[in-house]
């Protein structure tokens, strides 16, 4: 009895000892660059392809990104060219050409197959979320830590997720995406075929996110990242009273 | 006739006792009668309201599937062009027995005064609908004064290139409109506001103009500008939060469909609904398995019609159990008393050869000459009570409902009729077992009673 007492304790000690280790917030920060949150600004491609109820669809975005802000605007098919999603922290505002007024809609709300509007901005998890590092776990034969992330406000994309980040590279490898109550709700792997040149050092940069709807594991969809460049937009660009000029 | 005349006569020996015993029945009466006047006007108000505003129709066509995910994958569970032309084909042979038959689209999204967005549900109409619809029979009956608008008040009177809107009053106070397209002064022209700011509120107030936001058909999001151009109610708190209507073409166009989601039926003759479904659904079950044939009583399509109904019936069937146990307590209770009080008389008629069965009814007599008399005065005194509560123009808000509604009877005649004669038939099988029952003692002792 007092045997696995004491080996109990030992082992709580050492996940403790081990935990306040692992730095979290550098840990996620990092994660982060590599899928967007580099605060001088940079812009990128995205392409949403989407399988849902057996129908594919497909849209083309092209993002530009400073400070927490992202300005999405919608390149094909042709007749959603000109639509922008302005993501002004976490507020996100719809224009499209022709409105009197930009919509405020949700982060959360479904833009297309198993993504939500919130997934094709850049991810900002370090300040969006408060982490907890769970433990090690393999996947893909990778050493990761499990954080668990649980929303800092009601306007995130998601209240909870499970994040694996790998050890040795420091990139996100899975997400699972969780409701209030903790229920699954979607799962996402990503890869990292990109590279980034930033500070004078070379970085990988997420190419491929793919979402799966947790319920219905056909409804997919694949977000395909391109042409990443570092590029410091004017403050003006994502101002919501300016969509209209 | 002379029984009748003698249990007359025997009425009158104590005409306190008749008059309070009278009496207790024909309130009760009344009571009964009233209160059944305003469930059926309940009824027939809520029943109007789900047929007519909240465009249930009498009946309406659906794909199966559509109340479950109808909202939430609108593309899947709509009436395509080839259904609509397949419905009208079948429906051919019976055009002569709607008074309309229109279809409509429903929808979700979200509603913006470019600060603030707020989820709606619309419905689109045709611009037939909201003229023929207040020329229903059945709707000028019973429809409260507050959803019998002018047509020319609502969107048929403006241009799809106004994108003309029907908000319900909550809505437009959520979002701050207060102005309506016709009765602004003239458009503000856009400019950029600044939500922060205190003094922009009567900048919003001031516009009519609205942007809806909805997820099209085709997959992407669609966005237009519109204009409120009057504000009303559909009759329920739980969706006057979020409703909207507007013409069909419009709606269609925002969401980038021909579809639409159900074909409303409204039936020349509202009692023929029972006709269409025993002999006209099973035809349609038949030809049209993937759709639905759905009735304004369905709970699915009324649930609050359906509930509240349910509800009142059962209150209804309470009354009228208590009201039948008070006025047989009371017939016992001065039954009961007149005979004690006339046991002599009783041991007399039966020495003078009437038998139990002749006296039974012989009380009987009287009690159904109270009653029938009881019955008659509550009948008037309901007509009596039911227009002083019609001409008091009282309101009340019923639990659910959206605003006032006046307090009206609308007295039944065959509830009238068939209450009066089933507790004169009460009665009379009460005073004839209690009679006999009490009776049955040998004439001595009744002689000998004091």
């Amino acid at each position: 009895m007092f045997s696995k007492i004491f080996v109990s304790l030992i082992l709580l000690s050492g996940s403790f000892v081990f935990a306040s280790t692992v730095d979290t917030k550098k840990i996620i920060e990092y994660s982060d660059r590599t899928r967007g949150a580099i605060p001088e600004g940079l812009e990128w491609i995205v392409k949403l392809n989407s399988v849902e109820e057996e129908e594919n669809t497909s849209r083309e975005f092209f993002v530009k990104y400073k400070s927490n802000d992202s300005y999405v605007e919608s390149k094909a098919p042709a007749k959603f060219e000109g639509e922008v999603f302005l993501f002004k922290g976490r507020s996100l505002w719809f224009f499209k050409k022709g409105l009197r007024a930009p919509v405020s809609i949700s982060a959360r709300q479904k833009l297309s197959g198993a993504a939500a509007n919130g997934d094709i901005a850049s991810t900002n998890y370090a300040q969006d979320y408060t982490a907890t590092f769970v433990k090690m776990e393999t996947v893909n034969n990778e050493e990761c830590y499990l954080f668990h992330l649980k929303s800092n406000a009601d306007d995130t994309t998601y209240d909870q997720i499970d994040y694996w980040i790998s050890k040795k590279t420091g990139l996100a490898i899975k997400a699972n995406f969780l409701s209030l109550q903790g229920k699954p709700l979607k799962s996402a792997v990503f890869s990292y075929k990109n590279q980034l040149k930033y500070k004078g050092k070379q970085y990988p940069f997420i190419n491929e996110m793919k979402i799966t709807d947790a319920k219905n594991p056909n409804n997919q969809s694949t977000l395909n990242y391109s042409n990443p460049k570092i590029k410091n937009h004017p403050v003006s660009l994502f101002n919501v009273n300016n969509l209209k000029r | 006739m002379e029984l009748w005349s003698l249990a007359f006569k025997n009425l009158l020996r104590n005409p306190r006792r008749s008059i309070v015993t009278g009496l207790a029945i024909a309130i009760g009466y009344t009571g009964l009668n009233v209160f059944n006047g305003y469930v059926h006007q309940v009824e027939r108000t809520l029943a109007i309201t789900s047929i007519y505003l909240n465009h249930a129709g009498h009946f309406s066509i659906i794909k199966k599937g559509w109340f479950e995910k109808g909202l939430s994958k609108p593309r899947l569970f709509s009436l395509d062009q080839q259904d609509q032309t397949e419905l009208s084909d079948f429906f051919r042979p019976y055009e002569n027995d709607f008074f309309l038959k229109t279809p409509i689209f429903t929808g979700i999204g979200l509603i913006s005064n470019g600060c603030r967005s707020l989820p709606f549900y619309i419905k689109g109409l045709e611009r037939i609908y909201r003229t023929e619809t207040p020329k229903a029979p059945e709707f000028i009956k019973w429809a409260v004064l507050e959803f019998k608008r002018d047509p020319k008040e609502t969107y048929i009177s403006f241009n799809d290139d106004d994108f003309p809107l029907m908000v319900t009053y909550n809505l437009s106070q959520l979002l701050n409109k207060k102005v309506t397209y016709k009765n602004a002064a003239s458009l503000p022209p856009s400019r950029i506001i600044d939500c922060q700011k205190e003094s922009e509120k009567e900048y919003l107030s001031k516009d009519p103009s609205v942007q809806l936001l909805a997820k099209s058909f085709s997959g992407g999001f669609a966005a237009t500008d519109a204009n409120i151009v009057s504000h009303y109610t559909v009759g329920f708190s739980f969706l006057d939060d979020i409703s909207i209507e507007g013409p069909l073409s419009l709606t269609q166009k925002l969401y980038d469909t021909q579809s639409i989601s159900r074909l409303i039926f409204f039936l020349k003759n509202p009692n023929s609904i029972n006709h269409w479904k025993s002999k006209i659904l099973p035809l349609f079950e038949k030809r049209f398995p993937k759709l639905e044939m759905v009735f304004f009583d369905d709970p699915r399509i009324s649930p609050f019609y359906t509930g509240s109904a349910s509800f009142l019936d059962s209150l209804t069937f309470l009354f009228i159990l208590i009201a039948g146990i008070s006025i047989t307590l009371t017939i016992i209770n001065s039954l009961t008393i007149s005979i004690l009080e006339r046991s002599k008389e009783i041991g007399t008629f039966r020495a003078l050869g009437f038998t139990n069965n002749q006296l039974a009814w012989l009380f009987g007599r009287e009690m159904i000459l109270l009653t029938s008399l009881s019955l008659f005065f509550g009948a008037l005194f309901s007509v009596m009570t039911a227009f002083l509560i019609n001409a008091s123009g009282l309101e009340y808000i019923p639990p659910g409902a959206s605003g006032n509604i006046p307090l009206r009877v609308s007295l039944e005649p065959q509830f009238l009729f068939i209450s009066f004669c089933s507790f004169a038939l009460l009665v009379l099988i009460v005073s004839y077992f209690l009679t006999k029952k009490r009776i049955s003692v040998n004439t001595s002792r009744l002689l000998a009673d004091s």
